[in-house]
């Protein structure tokens, strides 16, 4: 697609769907946060102070104080960048593992299909969570391996959706055209039908992000992974989860509502992307 | 009198990219037991002419003027219902590709069903008897058996032989074929046109045939009409459109069309392209692909020229 | 002189899973055809009459399951179809496809699409070499130059047309095999582009093998015809012999049934029911017989061979051979 249809195509994409240009916006921030994260906010995220504890949102503490007198402001902001690379990462690696998993079962199919077929059948056996889950107690309890879980039970949701997109382009005209001009099989894979699944794999792993974060900070909300006292929204629902009863519901709330709002985001830009990379859907 | 009669009919589609004016004033008359072929290029309009008829155009086209009267009913006054009722009993429309237009998952038998119960009023134990009569009409061997076969167990000619049964179930008054052979293998189309020429005849149905088949036109049809980039060019009977054509577009499109008689040297192509249908239009959309082309063609409305009674073409210098 | 292309014995059968009988489809059966250097041959046949599966076969897409496709000689076949890809002699068959099935690839712009052959097949890289030969072959085909960095949903269906066909012969090919290249193009721009084809043979010297459905296209193109009838040939004839002679009452069906404007309202015999099965037919009977309009004992004993019954006229029935159609007894 040329830069000018695509530059057109988002026009009108975000024209039609201002609830894609809200997204993007979001998104732009909370990028913000995770990459300036420690410079803007507002008080040092790790301080403990006795006399603050738990105090009400105001003017000094937008988001109020935790059971530590910490400023959840500041440790919501700081925790965008572990919560949202740890999304991207485990959501990365699954990408290019399952594409390049799911366009060889896809394209060569036989042995290849058979095993791969197995081995995401196995993934999927288990229930998803409880397998990250089994997985982090079993490699040990960080943040890399919060990543690879997620990354584990991610793979067979790319996998699938390649090989069902390469098996769909295997037959038509310009694969046989490649393997005519001396394209061997792989090349074909490579330069000629993945450049073409690329695009609907990255609406897939947009909307994916979502579920992404989410998996990771529930791991981190039963003590999994993420140990206090970094800031991580997972943990810090987990935290105020316990001060809910007694009234302090900003404990939680907050921290909440970042996740929340990031896995709608991400939704929403997901959605937008598909109707970004199919103009003629709508009239 | 005309069975079908579309009069000054103009439509037009809005789209993301502009207003498409699909068709403009085409106007085209179809008799009992008559069958007009609307012979033209992609984007010419015919399909839309067709859909527009059926009433199965999507919310994207607007009717800026015009009339559809069938059997003295109008058409675009219809309500809804009104036409839910009409199609499938009074008209029929029968499409490309067969194997997809069926229901893969329903015994063509059945589908044949469905639409006598909902239009022809038939008890539920008449149903699956007047089903395999309708499968002996258009000539499909052994009719009790093949009614318990899905859409892919048939062939492609098989397919479009249920579709046609669906659609003559009821007999209706006019029948609408949207390149109903194109896909299909010469053989098989033979077949196929046959068959619809002789339940033309024998209902006396109106038939309106679209295809970009000049050669199949010129076989099947008594009349055709040319279209042109949404305008109706030039109609006339068969004999007069081929022998003597008036319009330079449907000389150009008949010298380009391979016959058996045909050399390479000889076949024409169209110079040009297509104008777009969106933008400012003269008069004659031809008139930018036309050799014959005068300054008056691009200013002036463009009149309906009567050659004889049943011979009409939209130039200002038809050939002689 | 020995022809440019030489087909021996081709079959092609893919086996079936049938209840543990090692059922096989034959798609191609046992197939000799030959065509000469510069010559235009017409393949037709109705669909699975193993037409397409030619196609693949000696454009070496797919192995054969026996028999032979040589080359100027070469045996093409001696190595499977994976391994053609890498060798010397791809280049010098090629295929043009139909514009119907996506011949294009979606993300690679028109020049793109041009050169890739000349990279793998020619091993230019990318220098000025490369720029200059695709753009000869684009003014070549007719394409102007500016389209060059278009990409296909960018061009019209003629432009795409001489897209594929640039591709295909920007390597200079022996044989070009072309896939129905004109069926999706409105006639306006089948002319232009079937007087292009013609032009290009007789320019780059190149046999064609020209694969349609389109009996007139093929009679414009074409000097000679093959017809195929589930997986074996029927007839092979000069053009104008096909067309105004046919011999296999098959060929007669399909002569008859294209559609002419001269011939309104005339009835004419029609060839009706659907073909016999693929699978496992019977290696001693004539497939079409059932169908056929004649029919005889002799039709289920004996597989019709190919035989002359005119100059460079060759069919395959037994009532072919005698000149008043009656039943060739021997």
């Amino acid at each position: 697609m040329s830069l000018v249809t695509l530059a057109r195509n988002t026009g009108y994409a975000f024209g039609e769907n201002r609830l894609t240009l809200v997204a993007v916006i979001i998104l732009a921030l909370l990028a913000l946060c995770a990459i300036f994260g420690p410079y803007i906010a507002p008080y040092d995220p790790l301080v403990t102070s006795a006399t603050t504890k738990l105090a009400r949102p105001s003017a000094l503490h937008p988001f109020g104080t935790d059971a530590l007198g910490r400023d959840i402001l500041s440790r919501v902001i700081v925790a965008t960048r572990l919560d949202l690379g740890m999304a991207v990462s485990a959501v990365a690696l699954s990408f290019v593992l399952g594409l390049a998993l799911g366009s060889l079962a896809g394209y060569f199919g036989g042995w290849t299909d058979r095993i791969v077929g197995r081995a995401m059948d196995t993934i999927m056996a288990f229930p998803l969570f409880v397998l990250a889950m089994g997985i982090v107690v079993a490699l040990g309890n960080s943040v890399a391996n919060i990543i690879i879980a997620t990354m584990i039970i991610n793979l067979p949701f790319y996998c699938r959706f390649a090989r069902a997109e390469v098996n769909v382009r295997r037959e038509l005209g310009y694969v046989e055209a490649a393997r005519m001009g001396g394209n061997g099989s792989l090349r074909t894979l490579l330069n000629h039908i993945v450049p073409n699944i690329l695009p609907p794999m990255m609406v897939q792993a947009s909307l994916n992000m979502g579920w992404a974060i989410l998996n990771a900070a529930g791991l981190s909300f039963i003590g999994l992974g993420v140990r206090p006292p970094t800031p991580e929204w997972g943990i810090m629902v987990s935290e105020g989860a316990s001060y809910i009863i007694s009234g302090e519901w900003w404990a939680f709330m907050f921290p909440g509502a970042a996740l929340v709002l990031a896995v709608f985001s991400f939704n929403m830009l997901g959605d937008g992307l598909r109707d970004l990379l199919d103009p003629r859907k709508r009239v | 009198m005309a069975q079908l009669e579309i009069d000054n009919l103009s439509v037009e589609f809005r789209t993301r990219h502009g207003v498409v004016r699909a068709l403009d004033s085409v106007s085209l008359s179809v008799t009992r037991g008559e069958i007009v072929g609307v012979v033209g290029e992609s984007g010419s309009g015919k399909s839309v002419t067709a859909y527009t008829v059926m009433g199965l155009n999507d919310e994207a086209a607007q009717i800026t003027k015009g009339n559809i009267t069938m059997g003295g009913i109008d058409l675009l006054a219809a309500r809804p219902e009104a036409m839910r009722e009409l199609r499938g009993r009074e008209m029929a429309m029968i499409f490309q590709s067969p194997r997809t237009a069926l229901n893969p998952i329903r015994k063509v038998g059945k589908q044949i069903e469905d639409v006598l119960q909902e239009h022809a009023g038939l008890p539920n134990r008449d149903l699956r008897k007047a089903a395999i009569a309708a499968l002996a009409r258009v000539r499909i061997p052994d009719p009790e058996r093949r009614a318990e076969a899905y859409p892919f167990e048939l062939s492609g000619g098989m397919c479009q032989r249920v579709m046609i049964a669906m659609a003559l179930a009821c007999t209706p008054s006019v029948l609408i074929a949207d390149e109903p052979t194109t896909g299909l293998d010469v053989t098989t189309q033979a077949v196929i046109m046959d068959l619809i020429r002789d339940m033309s005849r024998s209902t006396r149905m109106s038939t309106l045939l679209i295809t970009h088949d000049l050669g199949l036109a010129g076989e099947y049809c008594d009349r055709i009409a040319v279209m042109h980039a949404g305008h109706i060019v030039e109609i006339a009977s068969t004999e007069a459109l081929l022998d003597r054509p008036a319009h330079p577009y449907t000389r150009q499109l008949l010298a380009a069309t391979p016959v058996p008689e045909s050399r390479l040297e000889d076949l024409n192509s169209i110079p040009g392209h297509l104008p777009d249908l969106r933008g400012e239009l003269p008069p004659c959309r031809f008139s930018g692909r036309c050799e014959r082309r005068q300054p008056i063609c691009d200013e002036a409305e463009l009149p309906w020229t009567e050659l004889s009674p049943a011979h009409v073409v939209r130039c200002r210098f038809p050939l002689s | 002189m020995t022809p440019l292309l030489e087909v021996r014995s081709l079959s092609k059968f893919y086996p079936i899973k049938r209840a543990g009988r090692g059922a096989r489809l034959h798609a191609v059966d046992d197939v000799d055809l030959t065509i000469g250097a510069g010559e235009s041959v017409g393949l037709v046949g109705e669909s699975g009459c193993g037409k397409s599966t030619m196609v693949r076969l000696l454009g070496r897409l797919i192995d054969p399951t026996a028999g032979q496709v040589l080359l100027g000689g070469e045996d093409l076949t001696a190595i499977t179809q994976a391994k053609f890809a890498s060798s010397a002699s791809r280049r010098r068959i090629q295929v043009v496809f139909q514009d119907a099935t996506e011949s294009l690839n979606p993300s690679f712009r028109a020049f793109q699409a041009i050169a890739d052959p000349l990279k793998r097949l020619l091993g230019m890289n990318n220098g000025a070499e490369m720029d200059r030969r695709v753009l000869a072959t684009a003014a070549l085909v007719g394409l102007p130059e500016e389209l060059l960095q278009r990409y296909p949903h960018q061009l019209s269906g003629g432009q795409r047309a001489r897209v594929g066909i640039a591709r295909a012969v920007a390597v200079e090919p022996s044989l070009l095999i072309l896939d129905e290249p004109t069926s999706a193009l409105d006639v306006s721009v089948q002319a232009v582009i079937l007087r292009l084809l013609a032009d290009l043979r007789a320019r780059l010297a190149m046999s064609y093998l020209f694969v349609s459905h389109d009996l007139n296209v093929v009679r414009l193109l074409c000097s000679r015809v093959v017809v195929m009838y589930l997986g074996k040939i029927v007839e092979i004839a000069p053009a104008e012999a096909l067309f105004t002679a046919p011999r296999h009452p098959y060929a007669q069906a399909l002569v008859a049934a294209i559609p002419d404007p001269a011939r309104r309202g005339e009835a004419r015999p029609r060839l009706d029911g659907s073909p016999t099965s693929p699978i496992d037919p019977d290696p001693n009977a004539c497939r079409f017989y059932g169908r056929c309009p004649k029919g005889a004992d002799i039709c289920t004993k004996a597989m019709p061979p190919l035989r002359a019954v005119g100059p460079d006229h060759f069919a395959a029935c037994h009532f072919a051979l005698s000149p008043h159609g009656g039943i060739d007894e021997r």
